[in-house]
């Protein structure tokens, strides 16, 4: 190399810097240019830039490898094992899971709306025995209480058998103010009666607990698959 | 002259003699044999990658990242030079922490001004330096450092690991023509930044 360093002052009849360093590189569509060669074998200053930049790829070619500054870690961590699951019991697995799901959600539904219908029976039933029972303790007269015992002809006149004779005796005073025994088992219209469900109805809140159970188990087979699947590649 | 590809072979890491065998294992999902050729080839990744990032935690982070992506992509090795693909990988990891650097440029140092940039000793600030012992390698690692980014890209993935401009220009997402510019005018930028070095490259 030359050392008056002539090579770094651009001139004018000089080819272009960047088009002496594709020549170095020996791209073919500027090595094909023969004016381009002629003139760089004519002229000391391109001659020294061209071979300048390919001693300068040379020694970036020999430039070594580098040691790493800090330990590096070679491998991914290793995942936790998993429990195998045979081929067979996967695939039962797999054919499972969208049937199981699809039973569960029939069950939650048929159990919640019967539970529900169910409260709702139970709940007017329950809640008119306890004001019957809380009217009942009042003694009578009082207000808000059960009306007093009504006479003989009050009572007629109640029942629509005013003016009409008396075929039986008048119901003796103690009995008046409470249900008598007949009368609880055969309640008159509008009467506030305890009602239980009819016999044969099926145990909703079963249904409802046996839907809630499959639907955990689905959501676990369905887990178990997903995890035994490859995964999606981007 | 010695031809830059020829030179090349010669100061670098070579082949393992039964590495064919070692990567089938590899591919198999033998994982001491994968943990084997990265181990060889970690000194060649993370030359690359501190060329590349100009940075030696980068350059870790970005080879222990390569390597990561290297087991989890073995399988998909077509056969060739286990070397060149793993560097591949290790490039594509430091030109992705380069991005991520420039997204972040409170923590990233100033790109060089072309004209300002000074030719660094790199054996006073810089702990990589003890590993390149050659007068010459310690001024041509630091000429690269002081180029602007996109010309040492294109110059380190090209000259230094023999990257054809077809290869360069799909790495770094620019076109074929741009890169062909930044080569040049990097290794013009070189050149001028090692003006008062002539003698080293007459040896």
């Amino acid at each position: 190399m030359s050392t008056s360093d002539p090579t770094t002052v651009p001139h004018p009849n000089h080819p272009d810097d960047e088009l002496l360093a594709a020549l170095a590189a020996s791209e073919p569509d500027v090595t094909a240019d023969a004016s381009l060669v002629e003139h760089v074998v004519s002229c000391e200053r391109c001659t020294s830039v061209v071979n300048e930049l390919r001693s300068l790829r040379a020694a970036l070619a020999e430039l070594p490898d580098i040691a790493p500054t800090r330990p590096l870690r070679f491998l991914p961590p290793v995942e936790p094992a998993r429990t195998p699951i045979s081929a067979g019991w996967f695939e039962f697995l797999r054919r499972v899971t969208g049937p199981l799901t699809a039973v569960a959600a029939v069950l939650i539904l048929v159990g919640a709306l019967g539970t529900a219908a169910n409260s709702g029976i139970v709940g007017q039933a329950g809640s008119g025995a306890a004001l019957s029972q809380d009217l009942a303790a009042r003694p009578p007269g009082v207000p808000g209480g059960l009306p007093a015992p009504a006479t003989s002809s009050e009572g007629e006149r109640l029942s629509g058998k005013a003016g009409q004779p008396s075929a039986t005796p008048t119901t003796p005073p103690l009995n008046r103010g409470s249900l008598s025994p007949e009368r609880k088992s055969t309640p008159q219209p509008g009467a506030l009666v305890q009602t239980s469900p009819p016999a044969g109805r099926p145990p909703f809140e079963w249904l409802l607990g046996a839907g809630v159970v499959l639907l955990a188990t689905a959501f676990v087979a369905r887990g178990a698959v997903r995890r035994r699947e490859p995964p999606e590649t981007a | 002259m010695p031809e830059p590809d020829d030179a090349r072979s010669s100061s670098r890491v070579q082949p393992l003699p039964d590495e064919e065998a070692i990567v089938a294992l590899a591919k198999a999902g033998d994982r001491s044999a994968f943990a084997r050729l990265v181990e060889h080839y970690q000194s060649a990744c993370f030359g690359l990658a501190w060329r590349l990032t100009g940075d030696p935690d980068q350059a870790a982070d970005a080879t222990q990242d390569a390597f990561m992506h290297a087991y989890d992509a073995i399988r998909s090795h077509r056969g060739g030079a286990f070397r060149s693909w793993l560097l591949r990988i290790t490039a594509n990891a430091s030109y992705d922490i380069l991005r991520r650097a420039q997204r972040r440029p409170s923590t990233a140092l100033p790109e060089p001004e072309e004209g300002e940039a000074e030719l660094a000793d790199i054996g006073a600030v810089d702990p990589v330096a003890e590993s390149v012992r050659s007068e010459l390698y310690r001024y041509l690692e630091g000429a690269l450092r002081v180029l602007p980014e996109d010309q040492r890209v294109a110059v380190v993935l090209c000259d230094v690991y023999g990257m054809d401009y077809g290869e360069v220009a799909e790495m770094t997402t620019s076109p074929l023509g741009t890169v062909k510019s930044r080569i040049h005018r990097g290794r013009l930028r070189l050149r001028e930044l090692l003006r008062e070095h002539r003698e080293l490259f007459e040896r």
